[in-house]
């Protein structure tokens, strides 16, 4: 089941799936927590692949996404029978993860090296390339390519913090709280990040949004 | 669905173009091979790492520090036990040999002393010749020994005498004893001040030095009234020529003398 293509709404607050996702966690981490380890594969298996996407578009490079993300999982899995249930666990491992690849941008800020992923053909998607296509009037792959390439650089040029919530928000769909949980800052503090880095995107992707 | 396919010529918003980045995904077999890696992180995660700290003090202070410090602690023991060998001065620093002074020796046990050593050689006169009892054996313990088993209480005194008379002449002395007894001619060493420590292995002279002149003065036949000392030179000179190290040694070393006994190891 790919769990990452479905778009989570995007909510002010935790909706009910959230709440039923977060008790069936809680569950699994219990098991492991007593001791049956290889239960822990549930949930490496339900969230890599929005930990993937998620550090993926933080860093814009496959690789290192790749690393961070199996980093993530171990340091987690070695601090689970820390984890008290205060938080959801998708919250507590987005933590994980955030910090994860907020150290590792601190450490390479001087290195700045992308590495695509293939955008997928969906249905969204699709039309909307065809429109901006037939906009332009450009081939569509050269299209798609430049595109790619532009956003990614767009998404670079935000500071780390406003590239987080910009991810978080619009790309992997969590709520306000749920952000402000996992970034550790105020509600307030995610809004005005978030508003400040829309505003950067709109300037420099400004070409490609029709008038 | 049917509403994106109804959507023309709509505006293009920036959430709109974030959702294509949201389509950015991994091909299908990305993750039998992210799986692959996942597993060995997991297991190099549960090999115990020591921590940071414990590598430093190993890498630094015990191939910097530890080697020196075990090598000076080698060295102190070393030290340590060589000095609690050490003898004090006030025994007889005589090499297999130990005979302390029954007490201390004063200026008058020293004439007394000279007096019985003259006696001694009169004994040793009435014995025989020093020369056959010498050749007899090759050594010149048996005439020490001779001269303790048939003297009369001037020998039995004069053993006890010996056994001062050894400590005196390893000891370090007063030069007033020193010159009574020079007096009498016999050798004595006269040391460094008695009370200063000295390191009983500075102290040991060669055998063929000491022991020799110890024996010589056991043995020689002199008479401090005689106006003529030429014969006490001539037979000093006489033993001197026949008797050899080892052999002064050899009887040294058998010869052991307590307080008022004299032993002899065959």
């Amino acid at each position: 089941m790919d769990v990452g293509s479905k778009a989570l709404p995007k909510t002010l607050v935790a909706s009910p799936e959230r709440q039923y996702e977060a008790d069936s966690d809680r569950m699994i981490v219990q098991r492991v927590q007593a001791g049956e380890v290889a239960a822990f594969d549930a949930l490496i298996l339900k969230y890599r692949e929005r930990v993937y996407g998620m550090i993926y578009h933080m860093t814009s490079n496959r690789e290192d996404a790749a690393d961070l993300t199996q980093d993530a999982f171990i340091k987690a899995f070695q601090s689970i029978h820390r984890f008290q249930a205060q938080s959801s666990f998708f919250t507590w491992l987005y933590r994980i993860a955030v910090n994860s690849t907020l150290t590792h941008l601190r450490k390479a800020r001087l290195r700045t090296f992308f590495s695509f992923e293939k955008i997928t053909d969906e249905d969204k998607t699709a039309e909307l390339v065809n429109q901006l296509t037939e906009s332009k009037g450009a081939d569509r792959d050269l299209f798609l390519c430049e595109l790619q390439e532009k956003l990614n650089e767009a998404m670079m040029k935000l500071s780390i913090k406003h590239r987080t919530v910009v991810t978080l928000f619009e790309i992997e769909g969590l709520s306000h709280e749920e952000i402000a949980e996992v970034t550790q800052c105020s509600v307030g503090t995610v809004r005005s990040r978030l508003h400040y880095a829309k505003q950067l995107l709109q300037a420099e992707l400004q070409r490609y949004m029709n008038p | 669905m049917k509403e994106t396919t109804e959507r023309k010529k709509t505006k293009i918003t920036l959430e709109d173009l974030l959702q294509i980045k949201r389509a950015e995904r991994p091909s299908p077999d990305f993750w039998p091979h992210f799986e692959r890696e996942l597993r060995a992180k997991q297991l190099a995660a549960i090999v115990e790492t020591r921590p940071w700290w414990r590598l430093v003090v190993a890498r630094k202070f015990l191939v910097r520090w530890c080697v020196p410090l075990g090598a000076a602690a080698m060295v102190a023991m070393v030290f340590g036990s060589f000095r609690g060998v050490r003898v004090p001065s006030s025994c007889a620093p005589i090499a297999g040999e130990q005979v302390a002074l029954p007490e201390p020796l004063t200026t008058a046990r020293a004439e007394a002393f000279v007096s019985a050593v003259q006696g001694r050689s009169t004994v040793v006169n009435h014995a025989g010749s020093f020369e056959s009892l010498v050749q007899a054996d090759g050594s010149a313990s048996c005439s020490a020994v001779d001269l303790a088993q048939s003297a009369d209480h001037h020998a039995v005194n004069a053993t006890t005498q010996d056994a001062e008379l050894i400590a005196v002449s390893a000891n370090p002395v007063d030069p007033s004893l020193a010159q009574v007894i020079g007096t009498a001619g016999i050798e004595v060493s006269l040391g460094a001040d008695p009370v200063a420590a000295v390191e009983p292995l500075n102290e040991v002279t060669p055998p063929h030095d000491s022991r020799r002149s110890r024996l010589l003065a056991y043995s020689v036949s002199f008479d401090p009234h005689a106006a003529n000392s030429s014969d006490a030179v001539r037979s000093r000179e006489r033993i001197t020529h026949r008797l050899s190290d080892d052999s002064v040694y050899d009887s040294i070393a058998r010869l052991a003398l307590s307080a008022n006994r004299v032993s002899i190891k065959f």
